[in-house]
């Protein structure tokens, strides 16, 4: 058992409020991912289940232990942080032994774990090496391996990956994810990235300002963002969105002429304001279909397989539309855009999703 | 240069190339040459001339250093400024930088208020002139008026109180203490920065690792500033072997009781520029400025080739 339960958790230095009422609850053994533009408090929540930050209110427990009031040594947790922070002055064994002498490990035990963590790391050749010797991709492992030997009921993870370049950023997050089904171990993990976030979480928690916007299954959070931050944040190129006035029952008018017909959900009335959501890969060129949109190509972009094109609507809006092949427009030319109807999120003045998208 | 022996820097012909380097070259030459290089000439040139008695020098060879080493005119004073001036030396690595280190720690300790007045208030003492520290001490210390005397009567103590200047046993110890006392503040200093470098994120992985924070300064922290404490310690050994105006402004040049506090800067002072009934004598005082500046390059030569070549650099 080694839940990780939040509850109702408060921060603040001085008068700014960094964390606000954070509710969360991490299962035993699942990943879950942090996600959120930089300085929403990704890293002081996890520095507070870490205990390496004082709370301001609320409640952390770890495996059913409320630890509020422990030291960070006495949570059962690891850390791994961004710049790795192994110890210049130590080579790769020490650093991975040291928390484990000041614990007064055994000496056949310490060696144990040390050469088990550095079986499943690879790092068995490099052991006598200092940090400075490595490279960053090796010195990554060896922060995981300090995290390993301490056999925490929980790992947590500081955006481990942005120091790596990209090619070996894929190969540490397969790895990673690799370690999570070997060990069965509970992850809390920050990131800025959003493929990381998809690919590694059981769940996801959406962070902005301080507060926890959604959580879910990376797909719920695709398919189904509860307000225009999420719609927003997850997904790469971002959702479009549309302003738009609901005009009558079933009709959505987006200024400049441009009037859908669409069912919308019940919350919305006639005369309402909305705004209109839809993610570049579910609009598509084509002068078919039952929601259209007409504009002028500003730019193509083209990647190979697929591409975006940037069209700019009457109203002065632009959008992106994912395009396939190599559609023959040049820049400038008028195109139809066909929106896919079930993939259409309708968010209210507020910002949150009018009840699930039409479908 | 690399582009051929007749084109100098960017196509420009050799003769002008080289007095553009002339040019940003002078300065630097000219004044070094000027202010160091011909006085340490001049004084090695002078040490190997004798003073006669009619005023005159004659040329002598290396004969004033065997004079100086052997001769017990010469050799006894010159062996106790060298014994004192190692005591001092001593005292300020013994004292003065373990409690600079200490300090440094307490100024980056993360929940300390008032850190910018406490690096001040330490730090101010450096910033005066040692003729009013030597004067203000000489104040404290006295035993006819001194507060001191009055402060340990205050509290009972009275029977502790002794002319601590006036004492050969101790005079050279509390010269060196009040030293001590006024130059603390830069090893401080100089550690705090090399501590301030220390990314935090070492600090929280070590208190992850279960290390309180007395022995994450101490297991962690101290072993990477350790370049800055050899930094410290060489600069330590030659400001106290070129030491010479505290000891001057608090005990004259004469450096007593029984020059029990005599250094090698104050017995240079006396020789070269003469001293009550002792005449000055440039040749002389020129062997006793030679010894020094070879003293202060053997421990600068120790550090260089043998310490800090064993000291590991971290970058972070
Ligand atoms: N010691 C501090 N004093 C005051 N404010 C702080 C302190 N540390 C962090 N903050 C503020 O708390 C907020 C959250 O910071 P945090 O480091 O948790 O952001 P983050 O989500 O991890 O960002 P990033 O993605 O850039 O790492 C920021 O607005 C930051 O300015
Ligand atoms: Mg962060």
């Amino acid at each position: 058992m080694s839940e990780v339960k939040i509850e109702n958790l408060c921060k603040a230095y001085g008068p700014v409020e960094v964390l606000k009422n954070i509710d969360l609850t991490v299962e035993d053994g699942s990943f879950v991912v942090l996600v959120g533009p930089s300085g929403c408090g990704k890293s002081t929540l996890l520095r507070s289940i870490a205990g390496l930050e004082p709370i301001t209110a609320g409640n952390i427990s770890i495996g059913g232990r409320q630890v509020n009031d422990l030291p960070p040594a006495q949570r059962q947790i690891a850390m791994v942080f961004q710049s790795y922070a192994l110890y210049p002055h130590k080579n790769v064994y020490d650093n991975m032994a040291f928390g484990l002498k000041f614990a007064r490990t055994p000496k056949a035990e310490i060696d144990q774990r040390v050469s088990e963590a550095a079986r499943i790391l690879q790092l068995e050749h490099l052991l006598k090496r200092r940090p400075r010797e490595l490279s960053g991709g090796q010195r990554q492992r060896v922060a995981i391996g300090r995290a390993i030997v301490r056999k925490p009921q929980v790992f947590l993870f500081d955006e481990p990956l942005s120091n790596l370049d990209a090619a070996l950023r894929i190969n540490t997050r397969v790895e990673i994810a690799k370690l999570h089904k070997l060990l069965k171990a509970t992850i809390v993990y920050v990131t800025h990235d959003q493929v990381e976030a998809m690919t590694l979480a059981d769940k996801i928690v959406v962070m902005n300002n301080g507060r926890v916007e959604q959580t879910g299954k990376p797909l719920d959070l695709y398919y189904n963002p509860a307000n225009m931050f999420v719609a927003g944040f997850i997904g790469s190129p971002a959702m479009n969105f549309v302003a738009a006035k609901m005009t009558q029952k079933n009709q959505l008018d987006c200024g400049a002429g441009m009037k859908i017909n669409l069912p919308l959900p019940p919350a919305c009335k006639v005369g309402d304001k909305v705004t209109l959501g839809c993610r570049p890969e579910h609009i598509q060129f084509a002068a078919e279909g039952k929601i259209q949109l007409k504009g002028n190509v500003d730019i193509l972009e083209r990647l190979g397989e697929i591409g975006y094109a940037h069209v700019s609507l009457p109203n002065g809006q632009s959008i992106v539309a994912q395009i396939t092949g190599d559609p023959k427009v040049g820049n400038g030319a008028p195109v139809s855009l066909a929106l896919s109807p079930t993939h259409i999120h309708i968010f209210g003045e507020d910002g949150s999703v009018c009840s699930a998208a039409a479908r | 240069m690399a582009t051929g022996s007749d084109a100098g820097l960017m196509g420009m012909s050799r003769a002008s190339y080289l007095r553009l380097l002339g040019f940003f070259l002078a300065p630097a030459v000219i004044i070094y040459s000027v202010f160091s290089i011909y006085p340490l000439l001049a004084t090695i040139f002078s040490s190997l001339y004798l003073r006669q008695i009619d005023g005159t020098y004659v040329f002598n060879g290396l004969g004033n250093f065997v004079t100086l080493l052997t001769d017990t005119t010469w050799s006894v004073s010159f062996w106790n400024a060298m014994k004192n001036n190692f005591v001092f030396f001593l005292i300020h690595m013994g004292v003065q930088n373990p409690i600079g280190i200490a300090l440094a720690a307490l100024l980056s300790l993360p929940q300390l208020k008032f850190r910018a007045a406490y690096r001040t208030l330490i730090f101010m003492p450096t910033m005066l002139s040692v003729v009013i520290i030597g004067f203000t001490w000489q104040l404290i210390l006295s035993p006819l008026w001194g507060i001191s005397k009055m402060l340990l009567q205050a509290v009972g103590m009275g029977a502790f109180f002794a002319p601590l200047l006036g004492q050969e046993s101790t005079a050279l110890i509390t010269v060196s203490l009040i030293s001590v006392w006024q130059f603390v503040g830069i090893p401080m200093i100089l550690i705090y920065t090399a501590l301030l470098a220390i990314p935090d994120e070492l600090a929280d992985a070590a208190t992850v690792d279960g290390l309180t924070q007395f022995q994450t300064f101490f297991f962690v922290k101290l072993p990477l500033v350790i370049p800055a404490i050899g930094l410290v310690s060489v600069l330590t050994f030659v400001n106290n072997f070129n030491a010479f105006d505290l000891i001057y402004a608090m005990k004259g040049a004469l450096a007593g009781p029984n020059f029990s506090s005599d250094i090698m800067g104050t017995l240079f002072y006396r020789t070269f520029f003469g001293n009550q009934l002792q005449l000055g004598d440039a040749s002389m005082g020129s062997t006793i400025a030679t010894m020094m500046f070879l003293i202060i390059l053997l421990g600068v030569m120790v550090y260089l080739f043998v310490i800090q070549r064993r000291i590991q650099r971290y970058s972070f």
